[in-house]
């Protein structure tokens, strides 16, 4: 029996997709599509922050300087694409290592001092993995993306 | 019964009297020396009347139940949701039509997720925003005639809708769990191809994307997704296609119906 467990314990292991260099490759050009421009991109900003804030409205609080109250206000608009445009940095970085890091510590420095929970970054994950499906129709990997998004949300938080 | 029947019953014989009353009325009336058939000729001719009327009433009701086999405001929605494709409209791909004058377009994964994004809140509206489409239980069939892709003649094909997920956080879309059936005809025998499909429900163009389970465990990958358009006016049919995912290329076509109400 704990034979069985232990081999089923490998296959789980083994079929874990991970943020390798493929998988990354896969994750940039998904975005790519998904990120679109334009006012769309405004919109896809505006669904995943209201995703977010539906799932952890608390959050609204640390977003009171960029009227986090109202997602439509010009404000948070501009927020909301700016906090894009850093993940689109992330992003395209993730095939350049060293570049990569470099970014995702100017990040963590935006961040520290700010007493953010991980509950936050998870509905963050969350509101991602729904608008993006939505955003992209088709051909699109949970899986990588849920890697690539732990990565990445692991050199923001820094722990 | 018994109780519903009684009214029915005593209706009846208060017809009968009254034909009866009315019959002498009419033989009798001008025979002054019959005196236990004293009927007053007005009440007579009264309940000519009514035994008229009943008539009359019966042949609406008949008219009622063969006016409601044609509905004339269904006809106006299809033929509204006809015009209104082939006008198009000038948003792009993945945006809605907010409708009326304005012609204002948003982002498809904005509407019904309960903000006005509309300046007229049409992409909140109660019609658009209708669940009935993908209800789990619906059953949709249709014959699939194949053009591309596979060789195959004309076959009947059934789309069962067996769960559906809406998330509170992002009500925008509805996913879908369905299990998609093809009855094929191999060497003379009867058999059954059959899969099940995720996918989601767009309410900006009544759009359903189903495509074959990759998780299921006995997945196969010469299946092909399907997808269908609502776009006859109502959640009753749907002009669905089996497609290649990657180009969209479509292989064959359907239309489908609910098989039930």
């Amino acid at each position: 029996m704990k034979i069985v467990i232990l081999v089923l314990a490998f296959v789980a292991v083994a079929m874990a997709t991970e943020c390798d260099n493929l998988t990354r490759l896969k994750v940039k050009s998904q975005w790519r599509r998904a990120y679109s421009h334009g006012h769309d991109r405004e919109d896809f900003a505006q669904a995943i922050w209201r995703a977010i804030f539906a799932q952890v409205p608390d959050a609204r609080g640390l977003f009171k300087r960029v009227h986090g109250d109202d997602t439509s206000s010009p404000e948070f608009e501009a927020h909301a694409l700016r906090v894009l445009a850093g993940f689109d940095i992330a992003i395209s970085i993730l095939d350049q290592p060293e570049a990569l890091k470099a970014e995702l510590d100017h990040l963590e420095h935006q961040h520290d001092n700010r007493k953010i929970p991980d509950n936050y970054f998870d509905a963050f994950k969350t509101a991602l993995l729904h608008v993006l499906p939505a955003q992209l129709g088709r051909c699109w990997d949970r899986d990588a993306w849920s890697a690539c998004f732990d990565l990445i949300a692991h050199g923001v938080k820094g722990h | 019964g018994q109780s519903e029947h009684q009214p029915r019953e005593y209706t009846l014989t208060m017809w009968r009297l009254l034909i009866l009353s009315a019959l002498s009325g009419l033989i009798l009336g001008d025979l002054p020396t019959a005196p236990f058939l004293d009927i007053n000729p007005r009440l007579a001719a009264n309940a000519m009347r009514i035994i008229n009327l009943h008539r009359k009433v019966n042949s609406l009701k008949d008219k009622l139940h063969e006016a409601e086999k044609i509905d004339p405001s269904g006809f106006l929605h299809e033929l509204e949701a006809r015009v209104d494709h082939v006008e198009g409209s000038h948003c792009e791909e993945r945006q809605f039509q907010c409708g009326g004058n304005e012609q204002e377009c948003v982002s498809d994964i904005l509407v019904c997720d309960g903000h006005k994004d509309c300046h007229n809140g049409h992409d909140e509206e109660p019609t658009v925003c209708d669940t009935s489409p993908v209800k789990a239980g619906n059953v949709f069939s249709g014959t699939s005639h194949w053009t591309d892709c596979r060789v195959r003649t004309d076959h009947p094909s059934r789309i069962t809708i067996t769960a559906t997920t809406r998330r509170k956080f992002f009500p925008t879309r509805i996913w879908v769990r369905a299990h998609f059936e093809s009855f094929l005809e191999h060497d003379g025998k009867q058999e059954t191809s059959d899969f099940n499909a995720r996918g989601y429900y767009n309410f900006a163009n009544r759009h359903l994307v189903l495509k074959p389970d990759e998780h299921d465990h006995d997945h196969d990958h010469d299946h092909l997704p399907v997808v269908c358009d609502f776009n006859r006016g109502d959640s009753k049919r749907a002009e669905c296609h089996r497609v290649l995912e990657s180009s969209l290329h479509e292989c064959a076509n359907l239309f489908v119906h609910l098989e039930h109400d």
